[in-house]
This record gives C-alpha cells, sequence and structure tokens, in this order.
C-alpha cells in the first residue's frame, strides 16, 4: 500500500500548544514520525544574559506556566552555589513544599488530558475537579495560582502560618484519598487500560540511550529520580520511593504519575512535620562572584538542568536551561512509529509535553523577505502597549 | 543505571590514570560533581571513553558558551551519582566539533542546537536540519554568538 505523509500541527496537536508532527502512515500504522520545535521560541537564555540576576528570577519563572516553579527553584539553586549562599533551614523545607505542591498539580493536570485524549471526560472532570484543591493550597499559601514568585535568591517570599498549615493538611489528605482513587480505576477500568496498555512502548535502555527523563524513562523500569540520586533542599531527609514500572507503556507512565502524586502528599506531611520556626531569607548579594555552576532538579516532567556562569558583575554571562520534555522529544519519537494513528494523541500527551518550556526563543522576522527585523526597546514597549 | 557508590574524585581518578589523551582541566568540585576538560578534537574519543568505562551513562544535555574567541561546549553526563561536566573550548577559526551521537544518541537534538544556537558545524550528525529556528531564518545569523557590533548596538538600544 501506498504511504500517506500527513502534517500534524502546528495549531495543537493534542494539546494546546503550538508543534508541528509529521507523520508517514501505512494505513492505519505510522511508520515514521518527525518533530518540529521552535513555534513558541522567546529569546529567554539571550534576555537572561542581558538582565541582572533579580530580573532573570522573574523571567526563568515565565519558562513554563506549569512547572513555573520548578524554574525559580532550579536557577535559585545554581545562583546560590556560585555566591555560596546558605538558605535558611525553613526557607528550605518551604521550597520543598511548593515543589512537591506543583508536583501535585502538575500531575492532576496531565492526569485530567490523558483521560480527556482517550475519550474519558468523566475522568478528566473529576480530576481537574479535584485539583482545584491544590490550586487553592497553591492560593492561599502565595496569593496566585499560576505563577507564584515563591522562591527567591536567599529563601523564600511567604511563610507558611499554622492557619495555612491546616488548610494545607486538610486538602492533601482529601487529595490522597481521590488519588487513590484514581489508581484504582486506572488499573481495573477496562476502557482506561483498553486504551493505554501496550500503546507508545519503550524499553528502559533505548529510553536511556535517547535520554529521556522523569516519569517516562520511570515508566520503562530505569531507577533515576534525581530527588534520590543527587538529592537537594531536604530530600535526604524524607522517606518516598522512586516510583517505577516495568510495563514501559501509556499505562506505565499513568501509575508512575499517579503514585507520585500519593508520594508527594506523604512528602508534603512529613515536611510539615519537621518544619521548625525560623528565617525564611538571608541576604542574597547584588553581584555574584564569577562562576559557574550546574543545578538538577526533579521537576514533574522529569529532569530540569540550569546551568549559570558569572562573570563577577550583577549580570550572568550565561545561562543555559534544558526542560524535561526537549529531553523526551527523541523518546517521544521512538513511542508514536509501530503504533496506530488513533493512538497518537494519548501516545504523545503521555510524555506530558509541554513546549513553552522548550523552545524559549522568539524570532521577530519578516517572513516574506527572510529579514531579520530587530526591535528597539521602545518599539517592543510601544508594541506591548497597543495590544 | 546503577547504583553504585562512585564518586567525582574516583570517576576524575579513573579518567586521568586510563585515559589517554590530552586533558585540560581535572578536577571533583564535590563529591558528585566532577569537571573534565579536552581539546575539542577529541570530543569523540573521550565520549567513547566515558560510555565503555560507566555504560550505561545518561546525557543531560549540552551547553554552549560564546567566550569570545572561543565556544565552550559542555556535555553534562550523570553516571550513577556523579554529574560528570566535559567541557571542550572550540577556536572560532575552527568553528566545528566532531559529533558524539554514536556512542550517546541522546546528544542528536542537543548538538542541533549548538548548530542552530552558535553556528558550530557538527562533523558527522546524522540529521543536521534546524531545531528551533526557523526554515526563513537568514543563513550566518546565530541567535547566541556574540559579535563585536551586534552586542555594541543592543546595549545601546536597551539603554
Amino acid at each position: 500500500m501506498a504511504r500517506l505523509s500527513f502534517p500534524v500541527g502546528p495549531q495543537h496537536p493534542a494539546l494546546k500548544e503550538p508543534e508541528n508532527l509529521r507523520f508517514s502512515v501505512d494505513g492505519e500504522l505510522v511508520v515514521e514520525a518527525d518533530i518540529r520545535i521552535g513555534y513558541v521560541h522567546r529569546s529567554i537564555e539571550r534576555t537572561c544574559s542581558e538582565r541582572n540576576y533579580v530580573q532573570d528570577l522573574y523571567l526563568c519563572e515565565r519558562v513554563c506556566g506549569i512547572c513555573s516553579n520548578a524554574h525559580t527553584l532550579c536557577y535559585c539553586m545554581a545562583v546560590e552555589q556560585i555566591a555560596e549562599v546558605e538558605i535558611p533551614e525553613r526557607a528550605q523545607y518551604i521550597r520543598m513544599l511548593m515543589h512537591e505542591f506543583e508536583r501535585i498539580h502538575s500531575h492532576l493536570l496531565w492526569l485530567g488530558v490523558a483521560g480527556h485524549e482517550i475519550g474519558f471526560d468523566t475522568l478528566f472532570m473529576y480530576v481537574w475537579r479535584d485539583r482545584e484543591v491544590m490550586q487553592d493550597i497553591l492560593e492561599t499559601v502565595s496569593g496566585s495560582r499560576g505563577h507564584y514568585g515563591m522562591t527567591i535568591l536567599g529563601g523564600v517570599r511567604y511563610d507558611i502560618t499554622p492557619e495555612m498549615e491546616e488548610k494545607i493538611r486538610e486538602g492533601i489528605e482529601y487529595l490522597r484519598e481521590r488519588t487513590e482513587y484514581y489508581a484504582k480505576i486506572a488499573t481495573t477500568e477496562t476502557t482506561f487500560i483498553k486504551r493505554t496498555e501496550n500503546v507508545g512502548g519503550i524499553t528502559g535502555p533505548l529510553a536511556l540511550d535517547l535520554g529521556a527523563v522523569g516519569p517516562v524513562l520511570r515508566a520503562s523500569g530505569v531507577d533515576y529520580d534525581v530527588r534520590r540520586r543527587f538529592p537537594y533542599l531536604k530530600y535526604d531527609q524524607v522517606e518516598f520511593e522512586v516510583r517505577m514500572s516495568e510495563m514501559a507503556d501509556v499505562l506505565g507512565r499513568t501509575l508512575v504519575r499517579v503514585h507520585e502524586i500519593i508520594d508527594a502528599c506523604n512528602i508534603c506531611e512529613q515536611v510539615l512535620d519537621m518544619m521548625s520556626e525560623g528565617e525564611i531569607q538571608t541576604r542574597f548579594p547584588r553581584r555574584v562572584p564569577e562562576g559557574e555552576a550546574v543545578a538538577r532538579i526533579e521537576a514533574q516532567r522529569g529532569e530540569l538542568i540550569y546551568y549559570v556562569r558569572s562573570d563577577g558583575t550583577d549580570v550572568p554571562e550565561r545561562l543555559k536551561i534544558r526542560t524535561p520534555t526537549l529531553a523526551n522529544l527523541p523518546a517521544a519519537q521512538e513511542m508514536l512509529v509501530g503504533g496506530y494513528v488513533a493512538d497518537i494523541p494519548i501516545t504523545f500527551a503521555s510524555i506530558d509535553p509541554c513546549f513553552s518550556c522548550t523552545d524559549r526563543m522568539v524570532v521577530l522576522d519578516d517572513v516574506s523577505t527572510s529579514e531579520t527585523t530587530t526591535m528597539t526597546w521602545s518599539e517592543l514597549l510601544e508594541l506591548s502597549r497597543d495590544r | 543505571m546503577r547504583v553504585i557508590e562512585l564518586t567525582a574524585a574516583e570517576v576524575v581518578q579513573r579518567i586521568q590514570e586510563d585515559y589517554e589523551g590530552e586533558l585540560t582541566e581535572a578536577n571533583a568540585r564535590s563529591e558528585a560533581e566532577a569537571w573534565i576538560g579536552v581539546p575539542a578534537a577529541d570530543v569523540q574519543s573521550i565520549a567513547r571513553f566515558i560510555v565503555d568505562t560507566w555504560h550505561p551513562v545518561f546525557l543531560s544535555t549540552i551547553t554552549g558558551n560564546d567566550r569570545g574567541e572561543e565556544i565552550d561546549v559542555i556535555y553534562h553526563f550523570v553516571l550513577d551519582a556523579v554529574g560528570l561536566n566535559l567541557r571542550a573550548s572550540v577556536s572560532k577559526s575552527v568553528d566545528e566539533i566532531d559529533t558524539i551521537t554514536e556512542d550517546v544518541p541522546a546528544a542528536i537534538l542537543y548538538e542541533r542546537e549548538i548548530n542552530d544556537m552558535f553556528g558550530l558545524t557538527i562533523n558527522g550528525h546524522p540529521d543536521p536540519r534546524r531545531l528551533v529556528l526557523p526554515e526563513d531564518w537568514p543563513e550566518g545569523d546565530y541567535p547566541l554568538r556574540r559579535t563585536d557590533s551586534g552586542d555594541e548596538e543592543e546595549e545601546e538600544e536597551n539603554g
């Protein structure tokens, strides 16, 4: 039979962000898949080397709307390492809480999207309803549902009050109970299993070779969780299991994420029990001494890595970000090949892709003439005000 | 990945003892962080040495950094619980580096990104297309490569 090639995207293929996937199919089978990224490139790395460290904190938070806290955390860890600033203990615990809150809300968001992708909208509705509990907690603690602005250089912005703690404990307990129910659905509900079992498979050694990270890698049986491998904050003091699955398919990835939500709830409770009173901020110098640092954290989508090089001024010489989705793309390509056309959305969604994270650089470009247009600062201001 | 007790100092020592090429830097900054430097022409042989010695290794990413006369290419590996950062400085007069994708397939996208952003030619790359820049982006214009004139102009505009 003749092969047919067709594009999916760039307008939201399987998710509400622009990306272009190109497929060659033989009947219902995908024989080739290619991924084209770059539609939401926003020049963040370059811009960071033209702004000071405090401005960059705000910019890094805006790399991604879902893992915003993970980005500020990783950024601060890298810069604090160069400046040799040790943050107070209580700030470390609060950072951990925010880190796990974000994991809970992000994994719940993903579970809802996964339900939607396989036509199981009841699951989507229930999960997103429950996710609101976490969103309320985040709003109570930080004042915002999206960009929390909690992590700052030298500590955290706000403290956790006893009233907040009560609300967190209540919410966590509810979410754990609900998530246990979703874990049961994922393992017993025939509709769910039929659409996810043996779909989008990739073996552990191949996933590792291709540089996959996070739940994608762990669902293929590879034991790599930055929280365990390179303990940061106080992760060496809490008990949690590195969740893995040998299934290596979409179902495996679902189970890993669902169990990570339950683990995150447990971590939050342990942290609340361990937290002692104290300072939450320490003075951070405006100028950072010359040096370089690499920081890794386990963001909800997988390993996030920052490289920062400073030259002794208040502006970094170079700031490099590698987000989990970029690392997972070669693996995603591998998963799609050999699968059915109907499974494309759920397979692709199973890496929990995030493209604003992946791209980070925009181009001001006249497409018709291929000429680059450089905008001046005042032109840019004018453009943003007009809109 | 196996979990054995490997420290950065041991990684550095093993490379110093068994790797036959030249090393431009070799130190363990902490128990979990090692830094190794090699001449740019040797990246393939050191990558092969690392993969053969500690298989399977994980590549987190590749960082490019324009240092003026040369471009630093830093490969961030993970071996057990050690982050191994491998630096190769490419002189702008050479402007090319060999691919390591044969031994480290994960490098495929990151090398394309380096090519896009810094204009370094990656010799032997199996898929040397653009990664993030659009197809109609002008040839020879590399967003993260510093040029004397470009940077100064921009600074003036940004005030």
